[in-house]
């Protein structure tokens, strides 16, 4: 490099081992570049240069340099970032919090509404018209307990129907028909209540069920 | 990179390594400089450490043009501020400070001599004092060393110095004054 070079001219001037050209053309450069003329001052003050000293002074810079990365790391838990991460942990806290007092008393108010749907808002009400023998094995109360119980309405059409089907031999109705129509795409609920619950006895059924909804 | 790359890197990143890069290869020179003022190894390694730790600021916020002067005015006046601190008296010959404002005055290159300027330069040389015009005839005509300029006058070797220092200062101002500023 240009400055070791530098440093050994430095080093054979200080120490007399130029010849005379070399000397003057040092002396004529430094006459021109004060920062050398000062070096070389210092250096003819210590009596010549310390290679060791030099070094030493090289890996101080170099040992500043590295603890730059470490500085860094140190840096990365500094008071910004752990007041930032206070600040985020208490806002956490505060959130949780709020969402949960929030959440506690919801949940007590739902609950009271879902017994008032699920007891009051329907009431069904079945009645054999005595044309056919059927009747539910359970009875025809329990039958209609079952029905109101279980009817969510979805879907729900007010009024009565007119019900007809026949019972085969597990006790499940088949051959629906309301209203004397075979298409039950209008009561999906009911068709799947009667089909899916208690068996029935006997051949064919025909009921009377009004679907009603009360008024809250 | 260059020198002048590497500062910008390091105003706009403030990287370690790159002031590193820019700092180190004139360490072993600042070190002789800071000899010269403080006169002690380990306060000259601690200067040009320290030196080094307020560059790391001082390099971010300021915009320098050459590094090398600036940082060799820098570390002068580092020095003199810790010599002040110690309340001791100092003691610096006044050339070696004034040298340095003569540092843009010579260097015209493209600078042709014609007739006329030898003649203003032999008619300055004759206006300097004995002393002077002996060493500096010796020194630039006969390109001698310092040495043996001092040998062959008799002189001391800072005599010889700063007699050279002195009558090169006066030599410029004198052809200056001549209408001659090249």
């Amino acid at each position: 490099m240009e400055n070791n070079y530098q440093l050994s001219r430095i080093h054979n001037y200080v120490n007399g081992l130029m010849n005379r050209e070399e000397m003057h053309a040092l002396e004529r450069e430094a006459l021109e570049d004060p920062f050398l003329q000062d070096a070389i001052d210092g250096y003819g003050l210590q009596e010549g240069v310390d290679v060791k000293q030099l070094s030493l002074l090289q890996q101080r810079l170099a040992t500043r340099i590295a603890e730059q990365s470490i500085g860094k790391s140190k840096r990365f838990y500094g008071w910004q970032r752990l007041a930032i991460g206070a600040t985020a942990a208490v806002m956490f806290v505060t959130i949780c919090t709020l969402l949960l007092l929030r959440y506690l008393p919801q949940q007590k108010s739902k609950l009271t509404e879902v017994e008032l749907m699920q007891d009051q808002v329907f009431s069904i009400a079945v009645a054999n018209t005595g044309q056919f023998d059927g009747e539910p094995v359970i009875g025809w109360a329990k039958y209609e307990l079952y029905l109101t119980h279980d009817y969510t309405g979805k879907g729900h059409k007010e009024g009565e129907v007119l019900v007809r089907f026949k019972v085969d031999e597990q006790g499940k109705p088949f051959q629906l028909s309301i209203n004397g129509k075979e298409d039950l795409t209008e009561y999906t609920e009911l068709v799947k209540l009667l089909e899916d619950g208690p068996k029935w006895r006997g051949h064919e059924v025909e009921v009377r069920i009004d679907l009603h909804q009360l008024k809250m | 990179m260059n020198e002048k790359e590497l500062l910008e890197e390091y105003k706009i990143t403030g990287n370690l390594d790159v002031l590193g890069r820019l700092y180190a290869p004139y360490m072993s020179l600042l070190y002789g400089v800071c000899f010269k003022y403080l006169q002690d190894a380990d306060r000259s390694q601690d200067a040009v450490m320290h030196i080094f730790e307020e560059l790391v600021n001082k390099l971010r916020l300021h915009a320098v043009d050459n590094f090398k002067s600036w940082l060799h005015v820098y570390t002068k006046n580092y020095c003199l501020m810790q010599l002040r601190k110690d309340k001791r008296a100092v003691h610096l010959d006044i050339e070696d400070n004034l040298l340095e404002s003569e540092q843009k005055l010579v260097r015209d290159d493209g600078f042709k001599w014609d007739e006329e300027d030898f003649e203003k330069l032999d008619s300055c040389l004759e206006k300097l004092n004995m002393e002077q015009g002996e060493c500096v005839r010796l020194f630039y005509l006969e390109q001698m060393c310092y040495k043996d300029i001092a040998e062959r006058t008799g002189y001391d070797l800072n005599k010889v110095k700063s007699a050279i220092q002195n009558g090169k200062r006066n030599l410029k101002i004198c052809m200056e004054s001549k209408g001659n500023g090249k």
